[in-house]
């Protein structure tokens, strides 16, 4: 799968990084949100992590202009913050996101989250039910 | 003298001039006109005048005078006992009279004065309250105003006796700007106290406003009648700013707590993968050194923070403390420079640093002043957008060095600068520019500063046009003494290729870090986990070191110092307490219990090396 994982700390993202390579991913790694964006439209990511408190733009608008550009069911935008969900700076972005995890993300949650996404990529069919279910545990 | 417009002189005066009048009088004028009795009249007439004019001494002067010339005619007719009797009888009646009405004028003067003396102290009380009061007749007229109800009012008191308090007393809703209706007018009609809703503004005559905070009260007569209602009001503009504040204070302690939360989880994200990155790498040299490096530095990261936060407890609490000596600035600026490079590089910031060739000295703590300018660094470097200017200026005063900090970043807007050195203050708090950090950093650099007996100030011309923050420090021209040794010196130990070290700790994954960590230096170990076992295990074990936590179960960390250096094995092992406090509370009480030194958690490996190192050469 090809994953895009955005932070600006730049120890997070690399660890993810590497992580995610280790589980067998093909990974990019942005260090802000612009750079995500273009990395996105180029890398054509399967799924994407996003840090939201990021410099230029935040994950949230990431997310949103994600969603628009690409077909938002084929892709999976989980957003990985240290935020706390409830804030309220966050809500406009809720929708964008299928899944929101805590830093320091259960990384076990994560790779169900990926098996997911891979299994709606391989099989069409399943798309809507997988779905929901992930966009179940956003909210 | 009580009552007023009466003296003794003029009194006196009176009751002789009103005698002298009455002599003239009762000389000239026929007696056929009155008859008889005309003196009386007279004297009596004179008599009542000295007393209303004069008061009680004057009246009992005219009445003696009055007689004495009665007395006079009398006897300058007839002797007294050879007089009419209707004569002698006039004069007693003169005398008694004069008495009497004298007496009873006095009486009425004094009622009237203490009438007179209750009003002047209820005007007295009421323009004296610091709240302001109206009083209103039973229709809701004005009836009187004290000084305060003039100033907040805007109306004077003659202009607004008899008007209808509506006119004067012109309230509206703070929020609505609707006219909310006269308490006055619900207190007459129900008979009760009422009190003010809340946000009301009161509209002068001029058109300020004030916010007030108020209640009418009926005026009752002795039957229960209402007379009239008082109403009393106040300013609360200030009580108003202290609530706001205090929100405002509570906004900030919410937001810190939410921040807090946010750091101390950021470093965490970071330590996790990499601890996975460990375990999935398997044989990858590469990524396993990678790891390793992240964790160390998130590590750091986190340790800094908690520093901060202690260090904010102890500014709150007042238990900050420094560590006074002759320090050189230029160090501490070095110092200072080489901590926050990293951040600075990584930005990719131009710094340049001015410094004077020879030493500054001043008197200060040197970990603490460094942190003042590392603080100010790490804070021009986030607040400056990538690849800008920060220049670190030192200039010398007549009794002050002056460190100048400067950036050409994002500055502070006129709103912001006033608070910037307050706690838990960050200009931006936007997703796309948190900067990290708890919003401390400036606080703790004035109050450093100012525990140096320094100022600090910011400048910025505003928002975009970067900002300077300027250190005034006290000069010291003495020069610098010689620093006293961290711990006494250890004591020699029989030299053995390598130590036997007794770890204690209750923390089972403290123990097992520091154990590898001592075994890959080449140490033997052993270990303990709470204070009776750690006692027993160096009587067994025998070790050149123990290192010891302090808050142990079972027996302190102090208590099993203290018997371990009471048996005769236990006078040559090296004892080093480990705890999370580094107050020099805790480390005079460690040397009493006997330790030679005294390390904080977390334990940094180089310093657990060097010391280890340190006490082999020594017993070498």
């Amino acid at each position: 799968m090809r994953v895009l994982v955005a932070d600006d700390n730049k120890d997070t993202a690399d660890t993810l990084g590497m992580l995610l390579r280790l589980w067998g991913h093909e990974v990019r790694v942005a260090y802000d949100g612009p750079s995500a964006l273009l990395l996105a439209c180029r890398f054509k990511p399967h799924a994407v992590l996003l840090d939201i408190q990021m410099p230029k733009m935040n994950g949230g608008d990431v997310a949103l202009n994600l969603k628009r550009q690409f077909n938002s069911e084929k892709i999976l935008i989980i957003a990985i913050s240290a935020s706390d969900p409830d804030d309220p700076r966050l809500t406009r972005y809720k929708s964008a996101f299928d899944a929101f995890l805590c830093k320091p993300c259960e990384l076990e949650r994560l790779q169900e989250l990926l098996a997911d996404c891979r299994s709606r990529t391989v099989s069409y069919q399943s798309v809507a039910p997988a779905r929901n279910t992930v966009a179940g545990t956003a909210s | 003298m009580r009552g007023h417009g009466r003296q003794h002189g003029l009194g006196y005066l009176i009751a002789f001039g009103a005698t002298g009048v009455g002599l003239l009088l009762r000389r000239f004028l026929s007696t056929d006109v009155f008859g008889i009795e005309a003196p009386l009249y007279l004297f009596l007439f004179v008599v009542a005048a000295s007393a209303w004019l004069g008061g009680l001494k004057a009246g009992l002067l005219a009445t003696t005078l009055s007689t004495l010339v009665e007395m006079y005619f009398v006897l300058a007719q007839d002797g007294w006992s050879t007089a009419e009797p209707l004569s002698r009888l006039r004069i007693i009646l003169v005398l008694f009279s004069g008495v009497a009405i004298s007496w009873f004028t006095e009486l009425v003067h004094r009622s009237r004065d203490r009438a007179e003396q209750q009003r002047e102290s209820l005007r007295i009380t009421l323009d004296s309250i610091g709240d302001a009061v109206i009083t209103t007749d039973a229709e809701g007229r004005v009836v009187s105003l004290n000084p305060v109800a003039v100033t907040l009012t805007g109306w004077t008191q003659d202009e607004a006796v008899g008007r209808p308090l509506d006119e004067i007393f012109h309230v509206i809703n703070e929020r609505t700007r609707q006219p909310i209706e006269n308490p006055v007018k619900k207190a007459l009609a129900e008979g009760r106290i009422v009190g003010l809703a809340n946000h009301t503004v009161l509209i002068a005559k001029d058109g300020t406003e004030h916010p007030i905070d108020d209640s009418a009260a009926p005026i009752r007569d002795a039957a229960g009648g209402i007379r009239g209602v008082v109403l009393i009001f106040r300013d609360i503009t200030e009580r108003k700013r202290l609530y706001q504040q205090l929100q405002e204070a509570d906004r900030r302690k919410d937001e810190f707590l939410a921040t807090l939360a946010h750091e101390l989880r950021n470093p965490l994200a970071p330590i996790r993968n990499a601890l996975q990155i460990l375990r999935w790498a398997g044989d990858d040299k590469k990524a396993v050194e990678q790891a390793l490096t992240v964790m160390e530095r998130q590590l750091q990261q986190m340790v800094r923070l908690i520093d901060d936060l202690m260090d904010v407890g102890r500014i709150i609490r007042n238990k900050l403390r420094l560590r006074l000596e002759q320090v050189d600035l230029v160090t501490v600026l070095r110092n200072a420079v080489d901590i926050s490079r990293p951040l600075i590089e990584a930005a990719g910031h131009e710094l340049t640093v001015t410094l004077p060739a020879g030493p500054i000295y001043v008197e200060g703590d040197a970990t603490r002043l460094t942190q003042i300018f590392s603080n100010l660094l790490n804070n021009a470097a986030k607040y400056t957008e990538p690849g800008g200017h920060i220049w670190l200026t030192v200039e010398l005063e007549d009794k002050h060095v002056v460190i100048r900090v400067k950036d050409n970043g994002l500055g502070i807007s006129a709103e912001h600068l006033p608070h910037i050195f307050e706690m838990f203050s960050q200009v931006e708090r936007s997703l796309e520019h948190s900067q990290g950090g708890l919003g401390i950093g400036l606080t703790l650099a004035k109050h450093l500063t100012e525990m140096h007996g320094g100022t600090i100030e910011a400048h910025s011309e505003g928002q975009g046009k970067g900002s300077e923050f300027i250190v005034r420090l006290p000069k010291t021209s003495s020069l610098p003494a010689l620093q006293p040794p961290f711990a006494a010196p250890a004591e020699s130990r029989a030299a053995t290729g390598r130590s036997k070290v007794l770890i204690v700790d209750d923390d089972e994954d403290t123990v097992t870090s520091m154990s590898m960590m001592l075994r890959i230096l080449g140490h033997d170990t052993y270990s303990a986990r709470d204070g009776l076992e750690a006692v027993e295990a160096a009587n067994s074990y025998r070790p050149d070191i123990v290192l010891l936590d302090i808050g142990l179960p079972k027996l302190s960390g102090y208590e099993v110092a203290r018997r371990i250096r009471q048996q005769p094995w236990g006078k040559e092992m090296t004892l080093v307490a480990l705890t999370g406090w580094g107050q020099e509370e805790d480390k005079r009480r460690a040397r009493e219990a006997g330790f030679d030194y005294h390390l904080i958690k977390p334990v940094e490996p180089t310093a657990l090396e060097k010391l280890l190192q340190d006490l082999h050469s020594s017993s070498a």
